[in-house]
């Protein structure tokens, strides 16, 4: 799009939905602080094809946003011509809860998705911070998770199938609605954290799971950090079988409400089933903790409980000001501590908060720069840190979260080594005119 | 031969040793087919035993303008590893190392001819298992699994093995080596290695595999229900998974497939056995107590002819004795069978196997059903005589007819066998012409020219299908079973 055509987005719009469609109000949409004026809601599937065939058509750039609530991710970019709002996509589409799967479009917040399966007693095995307003085609593309994942992995493996807008235009599918199923490529693989550069996913089938029977959560507090993470490690390779676990500091521990119960290092244990199996987990758990020296032991419950999960979840996504940078950190299991460990250390002065899945390999981390002259260079030195430590581990980090002005230095999501070569390519065949979220994904693609 | 592909065999010789290259017609015939209807011989067989020199062979073959085939133990009983288009086929029968166990990660490193139970029973004594277990699982390598992201009984509640592989070595279709993923859960950029698993050897070959291992759970117990027929077996599936379980495995089989298990296998079903049903649950002992009592309180609602429960390893192989062998068995009933692999949603489990038991009244060809009854995979198997003109014919029509009811009501063409040859024609039916571009896009992102497995998944011209069922016939040995 050329300068002298500043107004081909909306006509884009207009051409391809009617004037009414337009949204045009420059406080509602914004990547990296800066504002997209022009923006589109469409309201299903056949709408959200044309604006993308005519965007495409017309060389627009193209910015989907679902609940708009993790814009920070992403490498800076030129801002795009449009945003494409997906939050009015918002209806089940089918719910088989005897088969265990159910198909929602993208635009569904994750909570309403869980209140419809709740009727049925199941859920979505998937958690996310924000998740009142997180959309399921945001979260999917985002690539976020939260603590469910120790239990029931990445979202892409609860996903069956999926409905996409191509760049083009074009809806197509891939998977279906069944668990097994080996019939052609698993095309969704791609969307799932993939920022929305191949396509706007608008419609997910899931496989769905029973909620268990009954829950009980175990915190834990400890003096020596290492303690706790072996622990974490110990459950990981035992028979006790959490739905999440996660380890955190002790902002994290305040942040969720809970009274102080002492320690450096706190361990909770979401656990889940009938009321023997649960009995034995929850004895098994406080056993190990108190015999990997735990201080304070409690058993949360109800509504507490849920609640804590939430604050955990949320953690670093709902504080005024919020952590100026957030990491996510990938680690095998073994590495999570030490990490945590070194990343203390190496910061020691301003020391960052963190949540940890250790089974699953993951940390998220999230770092103020407190009151120093230089924020920005800090902030750049404190994720040189907190990156450089977990490449040394042999991991990856992805940066969520950081200053705008320091996008420039880094590659947000970290290096792909040889396989960038593959990943262009696919960005060159999925979207060759490069309308979808241009240069914000991997090397820039 | 031609001077062309003379020189291709030298240069092949050369990369892997003359010992490990197979090209003698006689010595071909093995590979010329993998259990399915179809069947082509290659130019020639290769056995490298390193990465770099399956790397060799690529260039080799791509220099030579030779389609390249990966071959694992060739179970896929789909026509995937069959090379339609002659040219290479890379055998990984010497690619069978272990590389690393790491216990307290729980990972394992994997070369792709490792065969899947192997792996198991390797890390057995660390406590260790590897999840995905295809029924073929005695002869199916880790290779293979990746190449159809392979299920198996245990998926239910496990999962297929996407969900089990972390990272691989690949050679792509220029030679070059790659890692794809690695060791962590979560890896940078687009998924590459999720949209490898099950791409069925068509965008990469695999040459070493990393994937996760779980933890042996301290009590499994396994329940074997007897009914009357398929409907009260089925609406006992329906009620477990009502009641909130996911067992580790729930297999189900009917009246014709118990026959057939009966007379191989003596599995000791008694008289008027309608449907067996299979429920395996896993866990704390405490939690399997509770969900087998559950499993049992269901299973008696549905007027159940005899429930018997195992707890010993013994006792539970007896009871999957008969699942296990059924396949085999089925082989006794007829000279051949075609197996079908569609899956649908699990509650148009009964729907569908009463309008396949009209189908075979219709046609007069017995069709025998075992299925995953917890993941909707269903397994017709339709018996016919290749040696009656028309049989075999009329026995992949069936069989198509099948797989348009599963995707009718609902599901897909493949649960765990893939596409392959047999199936690439049925696509259309879930798919139209802009997914399968988008799919075919794949190719051109891994560079593969069409050099690697060229011809199957997408569907072909009708006459192309038309030569390969003619020349089809199905056989399965009596140790296969799926």
């Amino acid at each position: 799009m050329n300068s002298d055509q500043s107004d081909l987005p909306i006509r884009v719009i207009e051409r391809s939905l009617g004037p009414d469609s337009v949204i045009n109000d420059d406080s509602r949409y914004s990547v990296d602080g800066r504002p997209i004026p022009v923006a589109v809601r469409p309201k299903n599937i056949d709408d959200l094809s044309a604006i993308l065939t005519e965007s495409h058509d017309q060389d627009v750039k193209v910015m989907p946003v679902g609940g708009g609530t993790r814009l920070s991710l992403g490498n800076a970019a030129q801002t795009p011509d449009i945003a494409l709002d997906t939050t009015s996509l918002n209806q089940p589409v089918s719910i088989n809860s005897a088969d265990l799967t159910a198909t929602f479009e993208a635009g569904m917040t994750l909570d309403s998705v869980q209140s419809i399966l709740a009727e049925n007693n199941q859920f979505l095995a998937m958690d996310a911070a924000l998740s009142n307003n997180a959309t399921i085609g945001g979260i999917l593309a985002s690539g976020t998770s939260g603590p469910l994942k120790w239990q029931y992995g990445n979202p892409r493996d609860l996903v069956l199938g999926m409905k996409v807008v191509q760049a083009d235009g074009s809806i197509t599918k891939s998977g279906g609605q069944v668990v097994k199923n080996v019939s052609g490529y698993d095309m969704a693989r791609l969307h799932v954290g993939g920022l929305g550069s191949l396509g706007v996913v608008c419609e997910v089938s899931f496989k769905l799971t029973p909620k268990p029977a009954n829950e009980k959560t175990v915190l834990a507090a400890f003096d020596n950090s290492k303690s706790c993470g072996d622990v974490a490690l110990s459950i990981f390779n035992g028979q006790v079988t959490p739905l999440a676990l996660n380890v955190f500091d002790r902002g994290v521990l305040s942040a969720t409400g809970m009274s102080n119960i002492g320690g450096e290092q706190y361990l909770a244990v979401r656990l889940g089933g009938r009321p023997r199996g649960l009995a034995r987990m929850v004895d098994e758990t406080i056993q190990a903790s108190r015999a990997g020296g735990g201080t304070t032991i409690e058993i949360v419950d109800g509504g507490s409980a849920l609640d804590l999960w939430r604050r955990i979840s949320d953690f670093g996504w709902v504080d005024q000001p919020p952590p100026e940078v957030v990491l996510r950190v990938s680690l095998v299991p073994n590495q999570v501590q030490t990490y945590i460990d070194a990343i203390k250390a190496s910061l020691a002065d301003n020391a960052p908060s963190f949540v940890a899945s250790p089974g699953y390999g993951n940390v998220m981390v999230f770092w103020q720069s407190g009151n120093t002259n230089n924020k920005l260079e800090s902030s750049g030195n404190a994720i040189r840190a907190l990156r450089g430590g977990a490449v040394s581990l042999g991991g990856s980090a992805i940066i969520e979260r950081c200053p705008v002005e320091l996008k420039s230095e880094f590659d947000v999501w970290g290096e792909a080594g040889d396989s960038i070569e593959i990943m262009r390519r696919m960005k060159q065949q999925y979207d060759p005119k490069g309308i979808l979220n241009p240069g914000r994904f991997i090397g820039r693609i | 031969m031609n001077p062309e592909m003379d020189s291709a065999l030298k240069e092949l010789r050369q990369s892997v040793g003359d010992a490990y290259v197979i090209d003698t017609p006689e010595d071909l015939i093995v590979f010329e087919y993998d259990g399915a209807v179809d069947k082509a011989t290659p130019l020639a067989v290769v056995i490298p035993e390193t990465a770099q020199q399956v790397s060799e062979c690529v260039k080799v073959a791509r220099r030579h303008e030779l389609p390249i085939v990966a071959r694992g133990a060739g179970t896929g009983l789909s026509g995937g590893a069959i090379a339609e288009h002659g040219g290479v086929v890379i055998a990984m029968t010497r690619m069978t190392k272990i590389l690393e166990v790491d216990t307290e990660n729980r990972i394992a490193v994997v070369e792709p001819g490792v065969v899947n139970l192997d792996l198991s029973t390797h890390v057995a004594p660390l406590g260790l298992y590897y999840a995905p277990d295809p029924s073929s699982q005695r002869a199916c390598t880790i290779g293979g699994n990746v190449a159809e992201n392979s299920g198996g009984p245990h998926c239910l509640a496990y999962g297929v093995t996407t969900n089990h592989v972390l990272g691989m070595e690949v050679v792509l279709a220029d030679g070059t080596i790659q890692w794809i993923g690695g060791r962590t859960r979560e890896s940078v950029g687009f998924d590459l290695r999720g949209i490898l698993v099950g791409s069925e050897g068509t965008l990469a070959i695999v040459t070493k595999v990393v994937v996760r291992l779980l933890t042996k759970p301290e009590s499994v117990k396994t329940l074997l229900a007897i009914f009357k027929d398929l409907d009260d077996a089925s609406a006992a599936v329906s009620g477990i998974i009502g009641a909130g379980i996911v067992p580790a495995a729930l297999e189900m089989m009917d009246d014709l497939c118990i026959q057939a298990a009966e007379a191989s296998v003596h599995a000791g079903y008694p008289e008027g056995a309608g449907a067996v049903l299979l429920v395996e649950v896993d866990g704390i002992a405490e939690s399997v107590e509770e969900e087998v009592e559950a499993v049992e309180e269901v299973c008696n609602r549905f007027r159940p002819i005899e429930i018997r429960t195992a707890t010993d390893a013994e006792e539970r192989e007896r009871l999957w004795a008969g699942r296990k062998g059924v396949l085999g068995a089925v082989g006794r009933l007829a000279p051949n069978y075609l197996l079908v692999d569609g899956t649908v949603p699990r509650t148009k489990l009964v729907e569908v196997l009463s309008k396949i038991r009209q189908m075979s009244v219709d046609t007069g060809y017995p069709i025998a059903n075992l299925l995953h009854a917890g993941d909707g995979n269903l397994h017709p198997s339709v018996l016919f005589d290749e040696r009656i003109p028309g049989d075999t014919k009329r026995a992949l029509e069936i069989g198509g007819e099948i797989l348009e009811l599963c995707v009718e009501v609902g599901g897909v063409l493949s649960g765990e066998h893939g596409i392959g040859l047999e199936k690439q024609d049925h696509m259309p039916l879930m798919f139209n012409e802009s997914d399968l571009a988008v799919m075919a896009k794949l190719k051109p992102s891994f560079a593969t020219e069409d050099s690697l497995n060229p011809g199957k998944v997408f569907p072909t011209g009708a006459t192309c299908g038309d030569v390969r069922q003619a020349a089809a016939i199905a056989r399965v040995g009596p140790g296969a079973y799926v």
